[in-house]
């Protein structure tokens, strides 16, 4: 009897072994296939995200009440302070619409002096709550509740009101995933103000990106304004992205401007590519999503739709 | 395999599905958007310290299959390679199978301690991988941050997972999937 028993169990611990070795096996394949950019992937990767959404949506509903309890009580203890800020805030707030005024005064006549076109952008816009925090030391995503069925597309800029959060890298039938600005694989062309200086915002999976590809005499100091250049068509150009933080001779840090606490809500902002098709489309990916990042696949014309819901905040 | 399952009082299937589902419970509160002051904030691995303490405890009821599905749930709503997570954990099971039993009976230090050894090899596999994969040298300072906040968090983890046991079924063998 012990010797049929002793026997038994040295068949499952051998098949245990075999089912492992299988699934190693399996797993590396995955891997392999993955890496080949093999679509089926993709698609299981998406699905399992899209099959998640309820699960995470009411998961963040205790963590979403009690953030809002907690910022309704601070906001209650602190409402002297705050009054004080805001006071602040909307005299700062009141200079600097003075000064754009005078701004689109003179943007306006130098227009005309120069009788360049005027470009029109409608900005339609998306809201999506961030359902999943990746958190893992490798890749800077979040998972938004919202996509194709609410009309976005890879690559449609994410924003926040403080500004640029990043890029959208895939979108599935119900889910979003975005890439962070901090992402290893994230480049934005930005320029620097008011130097004018142009260069490349390279994430580093740090909370502050660097900036490559710098003019030989840059011009710009620490503080100084970073917002999108437009350049490739890609983003639109003018959305804050963050301040200079750091220069040495080896690299210039910029913090973004997003406040990364309150990264509960995003806005997507509908805006077609100028250049997409153009002879840059690829080079311009490649600036975009990195050498080492499956690249988004391009939406098909049809999907391209404008939702038209506000930014919050705004 | 199959016939265990389907086995004994309907109470015991529910029982059975118990470590399973505080894998799913893990997996989930790893990924909720909790505030944090970066994006690169580093937050303990929950996943990690419950696949340990049901390999130790109760391997017949947190299999292999489990552990693979959970981590390719995990890559996949994560947005990390497929199958990168799947074959850390199944490595890290690879090594665990043999001391499962005398791990089972010690001493909780010695358990810790086994724990230490277990989830570098689960975080230094994935990293080692995610390097190979992305073709890119990671910092290894987020990985050592996750490491040790994960060490941090298992006696706590394994409290309350040490509560549900009473709602397993007995244990017929310590050794299956």
């Amino acid at each position: 009897m012990y010797r049929l028993s002793m026997a038994a169990m040295s068949v499952r611990a051998s098949t245990q072994k075999m089912l492992l070795t299988t699934l190693l096996f399996i797993s590396v394949a995955i891997l392999v296939l993955g890496k080949a950019d093999l679509k089926l992937i993709q698609a299981t990767s998406d699905g399992i995200a899209d099959g998640s959404l309820s699960v995470l949506s009411l998961l963040r509903k205790p963590i979403e009440l009690t953030r809002d309890a907690a910022h309704t009580l601070g906001g209650v203890l602190a409402v002297f302070e705050e009054n004080e800020r805001l006071r602040e805030e909307n005299e700062r707030l009141l200079a600097a619409q003075h000064r754009a005024v005078l701004l689109e005064v003179e943007n306006e006549g130098l227009r005309e002096l120069l009788q360049a076109p005027r470009i029109e952008q409608t900005r339609n816009f998306t809201s999506a709550a961030v359902i999943a925090d990746t958190a893992t030391p490798f890749v800077h995503t979040r998972l938004l509740d919202a996509g194709r069925n609410r009309g976005l597309e890879p690559g449609m800029p994410v924003i926040r009101p403080e500004g640029l959060v990043g890029r959208l890298l895939s979108v599935s039938e119900r889910t979003a995933r975005l890439m962070l600005l901090t992402d290893f694989n994230s480049r934005v062309p930005v320029v620097i103000g008011p130097s004018g200086d142009r260069a490349i915002l390279e994430g580093d999976n740090s909370s502050e990106p660097k900036l490559r590809f710098l003019p030989l005499q840059p011009r710009f100091a620490i503080g100084d304004d970073v917002v999108t250049s437009g350049q490739g068509g890609l983003l639109p150009p003018g959305m804050m992205v963050g301040k200079v933080v750091h220069i040495d001779e080896h690299q210039v840090s910029v913090r973004p401007n997003v406040d990364w606490t309150r990264l509960d809500h995003v806005s997507i902002l509908h805006f077609e590519p100028i250049t997409h098709d153009s002879a840059l489309g690829d080079e311009a990916d490649e600036i975009f999503y990195g050498p080492n990042r499956l690249q988004p696949a391009r939406a098909p014309d049809s999907a391209a739709s404008t939702i038209g819901e506000e930014v919050p905040g705004e | 395999m199959m016939d265990d399952w389907l086995q004994g009082h309907p109470g015991d299937m529910l029982g059975r599905l118990l470590p399973g589902l505080t894998g799913i419970v893990a997996l989930y509160i790893d990924l909720l958007p909790l505030p944090s002051a970066a994006p690169d904030a580093a937050m303990p691995s929950l996943l990690v310290c419950v696949v340990f303490y049901w390999t130790i405890y109760r391997p017949d009821l947190l299999g292999i299959f489990w552990i693979f599905a959970l981590a390719m749930l995990l890559d996949g709503i994560a947005g990390l390679p497929l199958g990168l997570s799947a074959f850390a954990f199944l490595v890290a099971r690879n090594l665990l199978m043999p001391r499962e039993r005398f791990l089972a009976t010690t001493s909780f230090i010695v358990i810790w301690a086994s724990f230490v050894i277990a989830a570098t090899a689960v975080l230094g596999l994935r990293w080692i991988v995610a390097c190979i994969w992305f073709g890119h040298l990671f910092e290894l300072r987020p990985v050592v941050l996750e490491l040790a906040l994960t060490v941090a968090v298992y006696p706590l983890a394994g409290y309350v997972l040490s509560s549900t046991r009473d709602f397993l079924p007995k244990a017929s063998h310590v050794s299956g999937s």
